[in-house]
Order: structure tokens, then sequence, then C-alpha cells
């Protein structure tokens, strides 16, 4: 699903960056002013709390609020129902998310777009960097949009909120968590 | 007897006449028949084993338990997403359960040019065989969902050729969730089918049971060797290991998976054609938007196709291509529109009124099989130009189709969208790309990485399935197909690992095994 991308690959995308790509990790995390997410859960299984904010700041640019419905990710919490789908995931396809949500966040820097990470850019600019994304001229940058639009998909129209929006009455048998919400009753 | 390798806490360790790895169409199928004769069958099955009591109609919750990789699995480019089941019962779980024989003419093509010695009389027996165990039948015409009615309506209106799919559900509820897993047991899967009847006939299946080799020893295949699993994952960690001695060695894994434990058991074949000649079968998804409500995600998905496009070509086989009625779920139709923010968000308001179509191009094998040196699962797959063509020409055709229908819109699943509202709109998928950039093609019908025929220099196994070179090993799954088989695959592959079967059964009646 996600591009993988190899040492070599992610070097290449982050060329002349590699001191900030190791340390980056060690910069205060900053709220995304482009996603209407709050703080990340506390109890995030598979995401670091810059992975979980980078994907609320993309999952907001893929489905915003507003439109042809009022619905949108941070409505719903993408970003922490992709944390909940990835366990159990294989820990290659974790990998290449990782390294994916970290060259999302840091690529306004490695590919010369603004001085700050995702995360940090106002949301002109934010949204403006993530819409760049799909014509790069680097195929696994593209493909990383394609993969990440695809997994908030899958997160946020696996919801009642989504379902209503777009007029579809859902599954007709009870889910599991239902299932075991109406055992321990 | 059922052992269910997720709960198991002792290594296990298991004697029969014949191991079948793998419970899809190919190993229920084989199982079924060799149960019957009364060999002593073990059936090992990656997956878990789960029944309609599990499938709870939720994309987020049922793609990590019944598809392998969650359906994420896809070609090293990332052009195709391979989909295949993992879980008891294959890919007939999760299968659109549509039933279609070889077409004669692909047959003849392969004994022909492949050397294939099959008996045209006989796999059209065992094919009946197989629709029998399935209890397959055309589907009916009130049961057309509004999806597959307009495919055909606007079929007729261009007076192309048209039909409705045979399939294997009985008493449908028509709730749409085939994709999913059948709640109901209407789709009467191997889960259902065939492999309870091998179990009745005093087969073993294992779940949770990944096979890591084929053990050889003394020049013949002697038996398995693996590991039962944890219940979760996409890797779920081993827990105790799992061995199995056999006098036959069935593998039934898919084309995919096959020739990856044969090249991970150091089994070479004089062909060198292991993991080679790889056909996708590659499918392009077009969504079209009407003004009345559709509820395409309601009734059978796919019920109705248009095969005037497919020709068949003497010479390479079946090409052209085939227009066939989808549906799925919110998850699977966002992923289709190639849109982002509120483009897309107005795409999927329109989701009750959307129809939605495949165009499936058969073709010719252009990739190849094989493991990296992490152990991932490397799928090349060179997208020939005259497949590119062809899928350009049937998103036209279908485009045309649908609004011959009365759509208002149609859009091929590509990035950017193209809407097409009318005819002059058509010229707009003159030039469009099919390149991972530009779009997710869909394969549901992997074939031909361990190619038969009757001459070892060429293939893999024998007509029969007979491993070329090494006694005791047998495969019977959709890898033995030398080209594609240019339909749904089900059928196709319970016929073969029925004659794969009976001629195992034979040689052992016979003490030549």
């Amino acid at each position: 699903m996600i591009p993988e991308i190899d040492r070599r690959t992610f070097l290449r995308g982050a060329t002349g960056a590699g001191a900030l790509l190791v340390f980056g990790g060690a910069l205060p995390l900053g709220a995304c002013a482009l996603t209407q997410a709050s703080d990340p859960p506390p109890d995030l299984a598979v995401l670091s709390p810059r992975a979980w904010a980078t994907l609320a700041c993309f999952a907001d640019h893929a489905i915003p609020r507003g439109g042809a419905f009022e619905a949108g990710a941070s409505d719903v919490g993408v970003a922490g129902l992709v944390d909940g789908w990835l366990v159990g995931a294989d820990s290659r396809l974790v990998t290449d998310l990782r390294r994916g949500l970290a060259l999302l966040e840091w690529g306004p820097l490695l590919l010369g777009f603004a001085a700050r990470p995702l995360t940090a850019l106002p949301p002109e600019s934010a949204g403006a960097y993530l819409a760049s994304l799909t014509t790069s001229r680097l195929g696994f940058v593209r493909q990383l949009h394609a993969a990440l639009s695809e997994l908030c998909m899958l997160a946020f129209y696996s919801t009642r909120s989504a379902w209503r929006a777009i007029g579809y009455d859902g599954p007709i048998v009870l889910g599991l968590a239902e299932s075991v919400e109406l055992e321990r009753r | 007897m059922i052992i269910y390798g997720s709960e198991r806490v002792e290594d296990l360790s298991l004697r029969c006449d014949v191991v079948v790895v793998g419970s899809g169409a190919g190993g229920a199928a084989a199982a079924r028949v060799l149960a019957a004769a009364g060999a002593k069958v073990v059936i090992l099955e990656e997956g878990g084993y789960h029944t309609s009591f599990d499938f709870k109609q939720r994309e987020r919750e049922m793609l990590p338990m019944l598809y392998r990789d969650r359906a994420t699995q896809r070609t090293r480019d990332r052009l195709v997403n391979v989909l295949q089941g993992r879980c008891v019962g294959g890919s007939t779980v999760v299968n659109m359960a549509d039933c279609a024989r070889v077409p004669r003419a692909v047959l003849e093509h392969w004994q022909r040019d492949f050397a294939v010695e099959i008996d045209t009389a006989d796999f059209e027996a065992a094919s009946e065989r197989a629709e029998a165990a399935l209890g397959v039948a055309e589907i009916a015409a009130d049961q057309l969902n509004a999806n597959n009615r307009k495919l055909l309506a606007g079929a007729e209106r261009l007076g192309w050729r048209r039909s409705r799919f045979h399939h294997n559900r009985t008493e449908c509820t028509g709730c749409g969730f085939c994709l999913m897993g059948c709640a109901f047991d209407a789709k009467r899967s191997a889960l259902v089918t065939l492999v309870p009847a091998a179990l009745a006939d005093g087969a073993t299946l294992v779940s949770n049971a990944r096979v890591e080799r084929v053990v050889v020893r003394g020049g013949r295949a002697v038996g398995v060797q693996g590991v039962l699993t944890e219940e979760h994952g996409d890797r779920p960690a081993a827990r105790v290991r799992l061995e199995v001695a056999a006098d036959v060695v069935l593998l039934a894994c898919g084309a995919v998976h096959t020739p990856l434990l044969l090249q991970a058991s150091e089994i070479a074949s004089a062909s060198g054609q292991i993991g080679r000649n790889l056909s996708l079968q590659p499918q392009l998804p077009v969504l079209a938007v009407f003004s009345e409500r559709m509820v395409s995600f309601r009734g059978i998905p796919q019920s109705a196709y248009c095969d005037e496009h497919l020709v068949f070509d003497p010479r390479v086989g079946m090409t052209g291509f085939a227009i066939e009625g989808i549906a799925g779920g919110p998850v699977q139709t966002a992923g289709l529109v190639g849109a982002s923010g509120r483009d897309h968000k107005r795409w999927m308001a329109r989701f009750a009124h959307t129809g939605s179509c495949l165009v499936l191009v058969p073709d010719q094998p252009a990739g190849s099989v094989a493991a990296d040196e992490t152990g991932r699962t490397r799928i090349d797959y060179a997208l020939q130009p005259d497949v590119e063509q062809r899928i350009r020409d049937g998103a036209r055709a279908a485009a045309r189709l649908y609004l011959a229908a009365g759509a208002e819109v149609v859009v091929p699943a590509l990035r950017p969208l193209t809407e097409i509202r009318n005819e002059a709109d058509l010229a707009r998928l003159d030039d469009v790309a099919v390149n991972p950039d530009a779009t997710t093609l869909l394969s549901a019908h992997p074939q031909g990485t361990c190619r038969m025929g009757e001459d070892a220099r060429r293939a893999v196994v024998d007509s029969r399935g007979r491993f070329h070179g090494l006694e005791g090993l047998w495969i019977a799954d959709a890898s033995v197909f030398p080209t594609s088989a240019s339909t749904h695959t089900m059928i196709p592959i319970m016929a073969f690992a029925d004659l794969a079967a009976r001629s195992i059964a034979q040689a052992r009646a016979a003490r030549t095994i």
C-alpha cells in the first residue's frame, strides 16, 4: 500500500538535510495549523505523536470539513483510526508508513518548499505543499500522497458519520465492537 | 477433524497420504476428491478458520481478517492491487461468486501451443462436477440490482452482446457484502462446501499453518515443514513447529505463493519457469453517477456483463476486454475516485447514486514472482502496450455504455479525475496514461507461474499437475495455467484440481506412488 521507502530512497529525498532528519525527531512537535485535530490520543499503538500529527494534518487536507457534506477527517479522528487499523499490520508496512510520514513532515524543508515542517506551516502553505506532492518529480512522493489518501479514506469511510453523509445505511449484521458491547450488557 | 493452529501449544507432527497446502479453490477441490477416494488427507491453511458468524460486513475489520496483507498486496511498481484471500476457503470466501468455464478456444490454445494433454471432454466433466458441488446456476433476472440492470440496458441500446453471470449462491439475501465473506452462507464457497465434504470423509484441516518448505528426501517430496501461528496479524508470530510427512505433497497456494514456496524449498525446474509467466488479468474500475438513487451496494454486486469486445486470437488466446458490473462499500469506492479534498467529497456525496463496472482485460504472461532478501513478496508485472491500449478502449466503451444507460457522468478510476458527460468527452480518454500515478488496477485472477505442459523443458508440471523431475510433488492451482484462463478462475481451478486429484487417487490405487 505504502510505497517502499528504503534508506537510499529516503536519503535521496533528503539530500543535504540528513542531519535535520536525524535530529528532527528531537524538535518540539508543532501544532498542525491545517488540522482541526486536538492533541494525540494517549493510547496510540503504532504511530508516534509526531507521526500522528502529520497524518492528521494530511487527513484534513484529503478530507476537509465542509463542501458536499460537513463531516471531515478531524471530526472522526482519522489519524487515530488509522493507528488502530495498523495494529497487527506487517512490520514492514508500518516501517514504510513511518518513513513516509517522516518524509511528509520534513518535506517542506527537504523539498525547498518552506523553512518549517508540515505541522508548523500556516494552513494555506500546508495545503499548497500537500497539493504540490501530487505533481512532484519524485515518483515515490506522488505515490506516497496517493497511498496516504487511500489510508485516510479507509478510516473515514468506515465511520457512521461518513455513512450518514453519503446515504449508506451500513452493514446489516452487528460489528465486532457492537457484539462485544451487547455481550457485556 | 479441525486443528486450530492458533490454539496449539505443542509442536504438531502428522503423517498422511496426501498433504494439501492451501484450502482455496484448488486445495479444497483436490482434498475433497482425495478424501472421498479414501486417502488420508491433511489440509494446511495459512489463514484462520472463520465462519459466517465472524463475517461482520465491515471493510475495516474484514480486510485484515480475510485478505492477504489486508488487501494491500501490490505489484512492485504499485500499479496493480493483487487481491487474494487468506483464510480457510481462500479466495472463494471473498470472491464475487462468478462461475465460468475456461473458454473452449483457450483450452485448445493450451493444448495446441503448450503441449497440454487434457482431454476437452474430461475438462468439461470436471467443470460440471465443480459446478454441481457449488450449486451453480444462472443469476435470475429478478436478482439484478439497479447497477447491473443499467449495464444490460446500456449494452442493449448499443446492440452489444451481454449476459447474466452464473454464480454459486443459494437463497441470497442480496445484502451486497460478498467481498467481505457471506454472513448468511448463501455464497457456497469452499468454506461451506468442499472443505466440510473433505472433513466428512476423514480429512484433517489445520488452520493458521504457515508452510515454510517442502521436504525433499531421496529425490522425492516427502512432506512439509512450517509453523503454527498466532491468529491475528499480517505476519502472525510463530507459536510452535509443524511437520507433516506424506506420500504426496500437493501445493495449492495460488499463483503468487506456490512458486514462492518452491523457491524457498530450493526446488528447481529444468524448465526454469518457476515464478515466471505471471498473468494478472488486470481490471480497471469505472464509476457512473445517475440522477436516480441506485443503491448499488445492495443486491448481487456482480451479476451482468458485456462481452461484445472479447475476441479470440488463435496466436495468443483471448484478447479484447469484457465489461462487468461491480459494487463495493464506501471504502472501496472512495479509493477509486481520482480526486482529493472537497472534490472527492462531492463525488462521495453521490455514492448512493453511483453505479460501477470493471473493465477486465485478458493479458499475456508478463510478470514474475519472487521473494527479496527480507522475505518480502516481489510481484513484478510489466503492463504490455496492447493491454494498456485495451484498458483505454475498455474505459471508453464502459463510458459509452453507461451514457447509453442514462448516466449523468462517468469517471474511470484515473487520476486526475476525467469526467465523461457525453460522446464528445470520450476523446479525453484517448491518451490517458495507465501507470501507478494515474490509476490502481485490480487483479483477482493471478495465474501462470508454474505452467503446465508435457514438455519438461518448457513446463513446471505435466497436464495433471505432477511436477516434472521430482516425484511426490503436485500443483493444483491457477499457477499451472499456461496463459490467462481469460475468465473468472474459480471453476477452472477447481476443474483442474479435480483432475489432478483423480490422477493422484488412480496412482495410489495402482501403487505407483
